[in-house]
């Protein structure tokens, strides 16, 4: 394995020194824009192919210093992007400290014919704070330090190079020979004919007044749930970049003098899907009470205050939050595939990424993931995330990437394919948990656990069941209460003659609809004799007791009716009663206590 | 009958389900309106514990030397807390996990005390029916679920001991009663979980520990000691006190100190007393007199020398063998006299009279009446409800916080009485409404109705279920209907009827307004309740809020701020100074090392802080450089009117100082009129003090810009004092946005001269470090 990477490198070699003879640079402007808080290197080359063969390689080069911190690099011919990729070694020649890269173009350039190149090349943190520890009001200055003249294997006949500043307060600039300041802007026009290889540092000492957003990590959780929802959770640990803050941090500077607030941020802007719902902001410490969100058609903004401004140096962390709809970020493919389209980084304006990493949660059960990745350096891993109802994990795509600025907040795609019953798993679980869990009482309710069988034990089973025939029993009863009463009542209502007269027909009717109740009860006793003679027996009492009470309702009925026969007056008649009354209904009530008592046992 | 019982049941179950969702969301205001935290001081302690247990495991726990705290001496966690609280919350957290629930530690933090006001509240339940009935139980039950008293320990976020062991108190009663009612060993053990569940959660256990030993003395002396008494005592003083002594933070404790002996004492006249009913069994009455004079002879001795022994090694120490705090419940003013920690804690004072209207509203009311009711029944359980109720009132008195004892002990009473009281208003409604039926009946018939209010005859076929106090009555009382004087009866009944609980019914309209008077007494209840909760107990006191113009809510969240920054900003190696109220916010926020926190356990300590706080800065700073101090904050309410902020508390600073450095002296910061004061009118060693500086530094022109008034204090009202506050030997680093926060850094070396008080190897200190 080592060998074969030995010979592609040594081929590689051959290739780049073989295409250092064959360009000749024929123009070259280098454009250094350093008005942001990274630097954009815009090299427009104008590339002669002077070799005995039709060319489709060219090699840019940077220093180290610089290659190590590049974000993006772009060959663009007519702005359409080339295929640009590192060579592992420098080509020959070429000064230590030098790392190469070699952009393949589409269509060949022909033998003599030019191309024109843009060679654009992003780079984070390459401002070194000078001096490196600020007070508060002082301002921030820098330095940037970058070759002079374009850095290449090829011959270079005319160039110029150009610093953009974000301020026109420059301290100084090297070379001073054929530089010149004009407002924020450092020119060098015509730096001449240069060989291969040409090395000049050049370096700007500047005010930079723009505070320095640095996400030190950011990791992003990004969880799919089929039943509508996308959550995304992003973690920052973020810190102000520049100069350090040193000394006394005034408060009452901060708030009221113009430049306290120098070097200083106190928020950060996030352009967040215009679907977004549910935010949050927090972190460890619970919320964090401050932030503005701004709904519009087609973004939802939120404007992010941390717990305290960031002096130089200064850092902290947060998490935010949110939901999308499926709609709009997973669309269905042919096949039952699934494609989950999300942005890679994060949507803050201004930040740069040191360290990205993109967890992608699929629902547990997916399968055939496949992930469409839009730059190269992008690592995969995989992990498994238990959450919600989960037995087998959700399998989580770990994406991670290290530099990344706004501008590669580029949307991935992830292909994965999930079925219906996937997504029944877990409902399906819980019910059958709950439906488990209910048969298991329903079970439990129904075994028995004794573990003597003795003859206490049958007496006290029989006990039971006797006792619930006996409740069967109260119904007939009740009935007997409730004809009870309305003989006491209709004894009560016999006021005239006619009344009286009919009377005994009335208490035979409402006996008659007792009798076919006898009968029922007394199967009800017998098997009650046989479960538990002693419950049988105190229910034949009792309803032995009801037959007297039967008759005694019965006698003062006819008492009454008798009175009233005799022309007593109605109100006479009872006052004459009222005494046989009040007893008999004092029996009826404590016959009924008495029945309630036998049937609760 | 089996019908109505088993809607019975259900309606039951369901009206306890529904109090205890509402216990449990009463208790919500505080996420509602500000957010899922934790609040306060403690509770950050406990949840920083609980985060240790979830990450380390239960048994490391134990072992845990704490190094963040109490610098340089450090704090053994496992040995002085109460972990029931922790484990508790740590159990839970587990089990959620277990099943992949992916909870944070903090929220099932926060959301445990509610939930446990909810058991509490179901424990209340089962405590009154046990002691009275269901429907007291139910009234109980509801009115425990809201009580404010209880809901200022326990809203959502209030993650203290107090939480879960309110629940543990309540729950061990319940259990007790229960074993005592019902004799069964199995209610025993379970009690003695619920004994050992309340030693594990709070230190009130002690309450629990001497109220039973009354409950039984009392039982003892009444005459009504049974077996099952001494069924439900006796593992309790024996095995509960083996098992509470296996807790750390009790250990000997629970055998030494004189919190305990009550119960011991008891154990032993229970034993004498059912031993002397065993031979009073054995022996014909002659001997028995016989030998009771001996024994008492012999006993009279024995207890002579025992009780010198106990005197003897009760006043060998100094507190008599008693804790400062435990020692405040039986002299009040001990606390203020002798220990100003223990006094600087407002919860630590005495409640004042509209503390216990705000607190527990009608049931304050209501409870005396619950007394009298127990009274007319005194059973087993109602005894104890009697003396659970004056004991608890009794602790109350001494200090705010056992308000919360009181509370569950007034809501039962009051169960109890509103359940009487409702009970006969209805009844007697129904009996009026019956008699009216029956009266229009009979003159229907042309008959008059002779029967007076007395009657209590229901319609005889329908044995309806609400007979319960008329039942109850005959089932415990006298009979009450047979062979009495008619006539001087019915006088009785035509004058006091309605007072006896007899079923002698009240007036129907005088019921009817009874009735309405009780709901809108009940209604009036509820909606203090929800009130005080929402407005009074729900501030984290971290987050502060304050009304906009337009309704809006303007939130300062400089605690959080600051200690973020500190977190975040400085070697997480450094020390941080401050009043020890910030020391586990402080640890469990920022994760710094802390010089004191409210561990209060070490005086000196804290004293070294309060006097460093009083002095002149040079002399704090020397005191800080040698405590390794790097930052130092104050909190300071100047700005925006928070009053509880340092110079508020200053006053105790300088009296823990001065307690044992007595260089500080409480007079020299007493300015005019006898004061604390931070005018004109202050007295100039308050305004040299360190104090002083760290809070007005920088102050003036900022007031002046923000108040237009130099030097303006909000909190005070009044201009300060001196408006220049240069800074020598400390440094501001950080104040958060409403200045509630300043964060100083203790210099290095001295500003500029650096001429006085030299250097002495604090650079090079600082140097290695780096």
């Amino acid at each position: 394995m080592s060998r074969l990477c030995t010979v592609l490198v040594l081929a590689a070699c051959l290739v780049a020194s073989a295409a250092a003879a064959d360009f000749v640079v024929e123009n070259a402007s280098r454009r250094i824009n350093l008005k942001n808080t990274w630097a954009k290197a815009i090299d427009t080359l104008k590339a002669k192919n002077t070799g005995g063969s039709d060319l489709s390689n060219f090699v840019v080069c940077y220093p180290e210093s610089i290659a190590s911190r590049i974000a993006v690099l772009k060959v663009l011919i007519k702005k359409e992007k080339q295929e640009v990729a590192p060579l592992q070694q420098a080509p020959q020649g070429a000064p230590a400290g030098v790392s190469c890269y070699q952009a393949t173009f589409k269509s060949t350039v022909k033998k003599g014919a030019t191309v024109d190149l843009d060679v654009v090349a992003t780079v984070t943190g390459v401002f070194k704070p000078n001096p490196a520890k600020i007070a508060q009001g002082e301002k921030q200055y820098v330095e940037y330090y970058d070759n002079l003249y374009l850095l290449s294997p090829y011959e270079v006949t005319e160039q110029s190079s150009t610093v953009l500043l974000p301020t026109s307060d420059v301290r100084s600039f090297s070379p001073q020979d054929g530089g010149s300041k004009s407002g924020s802007k450092v020119s060098y026009a015509a730096l001449g004919k240069q060989g291969p290889w040409a090395v000049q540092q050049l370096k700007v000492h500047f005010h930079h007044d723009k505070p320095f957003k640095r996400v030190n990590s950011l990791v992003r959780e990004i969880e799919v749930s089929h039943w509508g929802n996308i959550y995304v959770e992003e973690t920052y640990e973020i810190q102000n970049a520049g100069s350090q803050h040193t000394g006394k941090f005034s408060r009452l500077t901060y708030a009221h003098s113009p430049d306290g607030k120098t070097n200083s941020f106190p928020d950060v802007k996030a352009h967040l899907p215009a679907a977004a719902h549910s935010l949050y902001y927090k972190d460890i410490i619970g919320n964090i009470s401050s932030s503005d969100t701004t709904h519009t058609s087609r973004e939802t903004l939120i404007e992010v205050r941390l717990r305290y401004p960031l002096m130089g140096g200064w850092k902290t962390d947060f998490t935010l939050g949110y939901s999308v709809p499926l709609e709009g970020f997973l669309y269905r493919r042919p096949k039952g595939k699934l494609r989950l389209l999300m942005d890679l980084s994060t949507s803050f304006d201004d930040v740069w990424v040191e360290q990205l990493t993109t967890r992608v949660v699929l629902p547990e059960g997916a399968k055939h993931i496949k992930a469409t990745l839009p730059f190269a350096d992008i690592q995969q891993s995989w992990d498994k995330k238990f959450t919600y109802l989960d037995t087998a994990g959700r399998p989580v795509l770990v994406l991670s990437k290290s530099n990344v600025v706004p501008e590669q907040n580029k949307p991935f795609a992830v292909d994965y394919s999930f079925t219906f019953t996937g997504m029944m798993r877990e409902p399906l679980l819980l019910i059958s948990v709950f439906a488990a869990f209910f048969a298991a009482v329903a079970l439990y309710n129904r075994l028995d656990f004794t573990i003597t069988r003795d003859e206490k034990w049958q007496e006290g089973q029989a006990h039971d069941k006797a006792l619930g025939l006996i409740q069967s029993l109260t119904e007939y009863w009740d009935r007997e209460a409730d004809v009870l009463d309305r003989l006491v009542r209709l004894a009560h209502s016999i006021s005239n003659r006619p009344s009286a007269d009919a009377a005994p027909a009335s208490r035979q009717a409402l006996e008659a609809e007792l009798r076919p109740l006898d009968e029922q009860s007394k199967a009800l006793l017998s098997q009650v004799e046989a479960l538990s003679p002693k419950l049988a027996a105190a229910a034949r009492n009792h309803g032995d007791k009801s037959k007297v009470l039967l008759g005694r309702a019965a006698k003062l009925l006819s008492d009454k009716s008798d009175l009233i026969k005799k022309d007593v007056a109605a109100h006479e008649a009872s006052a004459k009663l009222a005494g046989a009354t009040r007893q008999l209904e004092e029996a009826i009530r404590e016959w009924v206590d008495e029945g309630a008592k036998l049937a609760q046992g | 009958m089996a019908a109505v019982n088993a809607w019975g049941w259900s309606a039951r179950s369901l009206l306890l389900l529904l109090i205890a969702t509402m216990s449990f969301s009463i208790r919500l205001f505080s996420v509602v309106k500000y957010e899922s935290v934790i609040h306060e001081f403690d509770p950050y302690f406990n949840y920083r514990v609980t985060q240790f247990l979830t990450k380390n495991g239960f048994y490391n726990m134990w072992d845990w030397f704490d190094d963040r705290t109490w610098y340089p001496l450090g704090r053994v966690i496992g040995g002085t807390v109460y972990p029931g609280l922790i484990y508790t919350a740590g159990l839970m957290y587990q089990l959620l996990h277990f099943f992949n629930i992916p909870v944070h530690v903090q929220e099932v933090c926060v959301f445990t005390a509610p939930l446990f006001s909810a058991f509490c509240s179901l424990a209340a339940y089962g405590l009154v029916s046990e002691c009275w009935d269901t429907g007291a139980g139910l009234a109980a039950a509801a009115l425990i679920g809201m009580v404010p008293s209880y809901i200022s320990r326990s809203v959502a976020g209030s993650y203290d001991n107090e939480g879960v062991a309110i629940f543990a108190l309540v729950f061990t009663f319940y259990t007790f009663i229960k074993t005592v009612n019902s004799g069964s060993l199995r209610w025993g053990t379970i009690n003695l979980l619920a004994y050992f569940y309340m030693v594990l959660s709070w230190g009130g256990y002690s309450f629990v520990i001497n109220l039973i030993p009354i409950y039984c003395l009392a039982c003892v002396v009444t005459g009504r000691l049974t077996a099952r008494h001494y069924l439900a005592f006796a593992p309790l003083v024996f095995v509960g006190t083996l098992l509470a002594a296996s807790i750390p933070v009790v250990g000997f404790n629970a055998v030494m100190m004189s919190e305990h002996f009550a119960s011991f004492l008891v154990a032993a006249v229970m034993h004498a007393a059912l031993a002397v009913r065993w031979v009073k069994a054995l022996l014909p009455p002659r001997q028995f007199e016989y030998a009771t004079r001996l024994v008492l002879l012999g006993g009279a001795c024995g207890l002579a020398g025992l009780v010198l022994m106990m005197l003897g090694y009760v006043l060998r120490s100094p507190t008599f063998g008693w804790t400062g705090r435990s020692l405040t419940l039986l002299d009040p003013t001990y606390a203020s006299r002798f220990v100003p920690i223990i006094a600087s804690v407002s919860e630590h004072q005495p409640p004042s009279w509209p503390s216990y209207i705000t607190d527990l509203h009608f049931a304050a009311l209501l409870a005396p009446a619950g007394i009298m009711a127990a009274f007319r029944k005194l059973d087993n359980g109602s005894l104890f409800l009697v003396l659970y109720g004056i004991t608890a009132v009794y602790f109350s008195g001494v200090m705010v916080r056992l308000m919360l004892v009181l509370a569950p002990a007034v809501c039962c009473l009051s169960g109890v009485a509103i359940s009487d009281i409702l009970t006969t208003l209805t009844s007697s409604l129904k009996a009026g409404y019956v008699s009216f039926q029956k009266s229009q009946r009979t003159s229907a018939t042309g008959e008059a109705s002779e029967d007076g209010g007395a009657s209590t005859s229901d319609e005889p076929a329908t044995p309806t279920p609400s007979k319960t106090p008329s039942g109850r009555k005959s089932k415990s009382g006298k009979p009450a209907s047979s062979s009495d004087d008619k006539s001087s009866r019915t006088i009785y009944n035509s004058l006091f009827g309605w007072l006896s609980s007899e079923s002698n019914p009240l007036p129907a309209p005088v019921a009817a307004l009874g009735l309405l008077l009780m709901l809108g007494l009940m209604a009036l209840y509820t909606i203090h309740c929800v009130g005080v909760s929402a407005d009074m107990y729900s501030a984290p006191s971290i987050v502060l809020q304050s009304h906009r113009q337009d309704g809006s809510f303007y939130v300062f969240d400089d605690f959080r701020e600051a200690y973020a920054w500190l977190r975040h900003n400085t070697h997480p190696e450094t020390k941080v100074a401050s009043w020890w109220d910030y020391g586990y916010q402080t640890t469990a926020m920022a994760n710094r090392t802390v010089i004191v926190d409210n561990n209060t356990w070490n005086t000196s300590h804290i004293a070294t802080v309060g006097r460093a706080m009083s002095s002149p800065e040079a002399k704090a700073w020397r005191i800080y450089r040698s405590l390794d101090v790097e930052y130092v904050f104050v909190v300071f309410g100047g700005m925006i009117g928070y009053s509880s902020d340092d110079i508020n508390k200053f006053l105790w600073m300088v009296r823990i100082g001065g307690g044992v450095y007595p260089e500080i002296k409480e007079q020299d910061y007493i300015g005019e009129g006898g004061q604390y004061r931070i005018d004109s009118g202050a007295s100039p060693t308050m305004l040299k003090s360190l104090m002083y500086k760290l809070s007005y530094h920088d102050f003036a022109p900022a007031a002046q810009r923000q108040f237009g008034m130099n030097g303006y204090d909000r909190v005070r009202n009044t201009q300060i004092g001196k408006t220049e506050v240069p800074l020598k030997y400390f440094e501001e680093v950080f104040t958060s946005e409403h200045w509630m926060m300043r964060i100083y850094r203790v210099r290095d070396q001295p500003n500029r001269d650096a001429a006085k008080p030299a250097s002495r190897g604090g650079a090079k200190r600082k140097a290695a470090r780096a």
